[in-house]
């Protein structure tokens, strides 16, 4: 593949770096030049970052291309941002040729205290040996300029000019002209990061006053954090958390800009400070941004602040000067539009005179990538039907596997997936450290023979064949992804996250309820909505579904779905159920058989009105029925909820289930659906199902249901997995591998 | 790992060098198990029964596990009766899947796996013998994406 560009970077950087090379991938793209993105997993960032929004929105818009790391290519530049992804060598083998290799350099080498922020001469090395050329070292700014070593390592050369941050001046309006609010909004934005603010307390109350009747603080990006720096917050600062849009907006409700961070903080551009000068706001900052920023910003120490902010107030005239010099500066050296005149002025790299035809001319398909799912369950279909809800939403180039302890694996087969099922100690009469070695040896010799690129592992448990056959691949992008609601007995396992390259917790709607020890894991996991394997608008209409069912119309429908009762008894609770809702004249109830119950003797119906069926998924046909009585596991749950289905949910309340309980009384105090234990509610199981089939009792529960907002976490699922499978590992030393 | 299992596939042909695969035996810790192993392949549903309810009539003793292995996705007949199983893909799974990974290879270790993990003392075929189920398996064809490296 020929490129002109072929971009290389962690595209997981929440800050600046993302979003410099968004602005730098849609103007090539506006210059109609052929590029690229490859995408690469740094050793800097532990936590497991999503793909940046805008990065993923320019690959999904076609401005570039998704290159994968065994892609062939041969491009004019490689511009490779933050040096800190090549602090160690490329884990596999990649063919990229180019005739001019630039590393942006986002961050000084060295901080304001002196600490060496990265070894610039470790990575040059490790650049040449996966590139084969020199490296050309592009500074973003002179303080970055200025923090490099005057001898450069062997291989590194130095950029004439500064690699300055571009911005799009078509997605940031400038701020209407008019006289500050009273009282004055200030404000700031930042990811939430300590060393982005003063480190004193003094300090911050200088620069953002607490005196409510005169300032207004509106801070984006701020968190608890700002409380273990600050102590109390003065009650006129208002948190935003942080987000990647509207951020304009946010800029154009404010009078005054104020950005001072931390004096153990190097600064190396400050791209937050050109997207408030870009709107016209008035921006005030310490004195040592004033080479990079000159009479586009005001600067003053931090005693000094309010004494400015009053100048500015009381002058209307000197106000709006400061404003428009603010946009002008820039337009004259931060525009987009400049990046294509840098290219051309330094590497000759021409806008193509038929763009259209020769970006069309470069589109190739991916190379075929594998997703191994993995999943416990046995006597359980939660996990893979999880699973399944992702695999469908694969984009096409990644083919899912299936392997798992489910006696269900038939689904995912019926489905026409390729699929393995491996078994349970439980289920062969093991002993699970006896078990836990041929695990290892059965993952790993489907892992061999299949090379998947990512290994999803859904369930509670890790266990220790799991972790011993993914050490053996450091390069398999591994991802656990656990449900929350934990029980106690199960926090042992907490600790398996170190087996995995990340961890994704799909939500819960009853998320309040939650006391289970994943809660305190939280900020080490990339957190989702509530996964649902079908969408309620993807269910058959009712009268197709009544027809499927073959249900006559005019007869209450209840579905009964208890589950397969194995660890903790249901009988008593479906008999009762069964009796209560048959002594009706007008109801039907159709008891949903799990495909793989415990169970297996066969059963007949009590009566006419009574229909056993095995259905998968159920809730497809929900809407042919007027109410249900189900478990409240985590699948049922949402959708009974999601889908407005008036439920009476009866938890089952085992020791190794999760915490059913509490999420059926979230449902019961929030009016979405009754609750009735097995153990306490039976002896008044006539008046709750009367209270189910009441209809302004189901019409208020299904109206609940329906105003809850939500999206389906299985989707950011899949574009995770879809932006790990293509990744360029750097994140560990193979040279200390094995 | 590997290494394990591919000394393991040359059992039958050099026994004196085979290293001992105990290490993967799956009662390791349960000596006096010992187990036996029914292939079942391609044989029709309605027949599975009377193999399950024949051989463990005659075959299972107190301290017999028997083991059943399947290229039959639907389990259910094997926990209606209790018994242990494994399973391996059929044929037309094998062939819808075929340039996923190389098939041939990957089912003759892992019928060396599923060896060493029950150290059968007996192995039973109904239907189609494990010879032929393997021999039949896809050969390799791993898809080539273009521009893809060779290595």
């Amino acid at each position: 593949m020929k490129l002109n560009i072929l971009f290389i970077a962690d595209v997981r950087f929440e800050g600046g770096t993302s979003t410099a090379l968004a602005v730098e991938i849609q103007a090539a793209a506006r210059a109609g030049l052929k590029t690229g993105l490859l995408a690469v997993k740094g050793p800097l960032l532990d936590h497991p970052y999503p793909m940046h929004p805008g990065l993923r929105a320019l690959l999904d818009g076609g401005a570039t291309e998704r290159i994968d790391p065994e892609t062939k290519v041969e491009a004019d530049l490689v511009l490779l941002h933050h040096p800190t992804i090549m602090s160690n060598r490329v884990t596999r083998r990649i063919s990229i040729r180019a005739q001019h290799l630039v590393m942006v350099l986002h961050h000084p080498m060295v901080d304001r205290l002196g600490k060496v922020q990265y070894d610039l001469a470790r990575i040059i090395n490790n650049c040449r040996w996966a590139f084969g050329v020199n490296v050309l070292l592009a500074p973003v700014s002179a303080i970055v300029r200025d923090a490099l070593p005057r001898r450069l390592p062997a291989g590194a050369e130095l950029l004439p000019e500064d690699w300055t941050n571009l911005i799009d001046l078509g997605d940031w309006p400038r701020r209407v002209d008019g006289p500050p609010h009273n009282p004055v909004v200030i404000g700031r934005h930042a990811r939430p990061d300590k060393l982005k603010w003063p480190g004193s307390v003094a300090d911050a109350l200088r620069i953002y006053p607490a005196d409510r009747s005169r300032y207004t603080i509106r801070i984006l990006g701020g968190d608890s954090f700002l409380e273990e720096l600050y102590g109390q917050l003065p009650t006129n600062w208002e948190i935003l958390p942080f987000a990647w849009t509207g951020i304009p907006e946010f800029l154009q409700g404010l009078d005054f800009y104020v950005y001072y961070h931390s004096d153990s903080w190097s600064e190396a551009f400050g791209r937050t400070i050109l997207e408030a000068l870009a709107v016209g706001l008035v921006t005030i900052l310490p004195t040592h941004f004033q080479p990079l920023f000159g009479d586009a910003a005001v600067y003053a120490a931090p005693s000094d602040v309010e004494r400015v902010i009053d100048k500015f107030i009381n002058d209307v005239e000197a106000y709006a000067r400061q404003s428009a010099l603010a946009r002008d500066f820039v337009s004259r050296h931060h525009s987009a539009d400049l990046f294509q005149q840098r290219l051309e002025r330094l590497f000759g790299i021409a806008r193509p005179r038929d763009s259209a035809v020769e970006r069309a001319s470069m589109i190739q398909p991916l190379p075929i990538r594998h997703v191994l799912f993995a999943s416990t369950n046995g006597i359980g279909i939660g996990h893979l039907a999880q699973q399944m809800a992702v695999a469908q939403r694969l984009p096409e180039g990644l083919k899912p596997v299936f392997a798992t302890m489910s006696y269900a694996m038939k689904i995912a087969a019926n489905e026409g997936y390729h699929a393995h099922f491996l078994t349970h100690h439980r289920g062969i009469d093991a002993a699970p450290e006896d078990w836990n070695d041929v695990l290892a040896e059965e993952l790993f010799d489907l892992i061999s023979h299949l090379r998947p690129a990512v290994f999803a592992y859904d369930a509670t448990a890790v266990f220790d064949g799991v972790a011993a056959a993914l050490a053996m691949d450091p390069n398999l992008f591994s991802i656990w992804v656990r449900r929350p609601m934990w029980r106690e007995s199960h926090r042992r396992f907490l600790q398996m996250a170190n087996a995995f390259d990340a961890v994704i917790e799909p939500g819960e709607l009853a998320d309040e309820f939650d006391h289970g020890p994943t809660k305190e894991m939280r900020d080490k996991v990339f957190l989702v909505p509530p996964v649902l394997h079908l969408e309620p608008n993807e269910r058959l209409e009712r009268t197709a579904a009544r027809l499927f069912l073959d249900l006559p119309e005019g007869m209450t429908v209840v579905a009964l779905q208890l589950g397969s009762g194995s660890n903790f008894d249901m009988r008593g609770v479906r008999n009762g159920v069964l009796k209560a809702l048959l002594d009706r004249p007008d109801t039907l109830v159709l008891d949903i058989r799990s495909p793989i119950r415990a169970d297996l003797a066969p059963d007949e119906p009590v009566g006419p009105r009574h229909r056993i069926v095995e259905l998968f998924p159920s809730f497809r046909y929900s809407r042919a029925f007027d109410a249900a009585v189900v478990a409240p596991g985590y699948n049922t749950f949402h959708e009974n909820i999601l889908g407005a289905v008036p439920t009476l949910f009866v938890p089952n309340e085992a020791d190794e289930m999760d915490l059913q309980l509490n999420r059926a009384r979230w449902a019961e105090l929030g009016g979405f659906g009754l609750l009735m234990r097995r153990d306490h509610g039976l002896p008044h199981v006539d008046s709750f199902v009367e209270r189910l089939l009441d209809p302004a009792e189901r019409d208020s529960m299904a109206a609940r249901c329906s105003s809850v907002i939500w999206t389906n976490g299985a989707d950011q699922i899949a574009d995770f997995i879809e932006d790990h499978a293509r990744i360029l590992r750097t994140d560990w030393d193979i040279t200390k591998g094995a | 790992m590997r290494k394990l299992t591919e000394l393991f596939l040359r059992k039958g042909k050099q026994k004196q060098e085979v290293e001992n695969p105990g290490n993967i035996y799956i009662y390791k810790s349960k000596e006096e198990i010992s187990t036996i192993l029914i292939t079942t392949f391609d044989v029709n549903p309605d027949h599975l029964e009377e193999i399950i309810v024949t051989t463990k009539r005659r075959l299972s003793g107190k301290n017999d596990r028997l083991i059943y292995l399947t290229n039959n996705p639907d389990f259910a007949m094997f926990r209606r009766h209790g018994v242990i199983f494994e399973y391996l893909p059929p044929l037309i799974e094998q062939r819808l899947h075929a340039t996923d990974m190389p098939w041939q290879a990957y089912l003759r270790e892992r019928w060396g796996l599923l060896l060493a993990k029950w150290r059968p003392r007996r192995v039973l075929a109904y239907g189609t013998t494990i010879d032929t189920f393997l021999e039949a398996a896809p050969a390799t064809t791993v898809r080539k994406a273009p521009d893809t490296l060779k290595s």
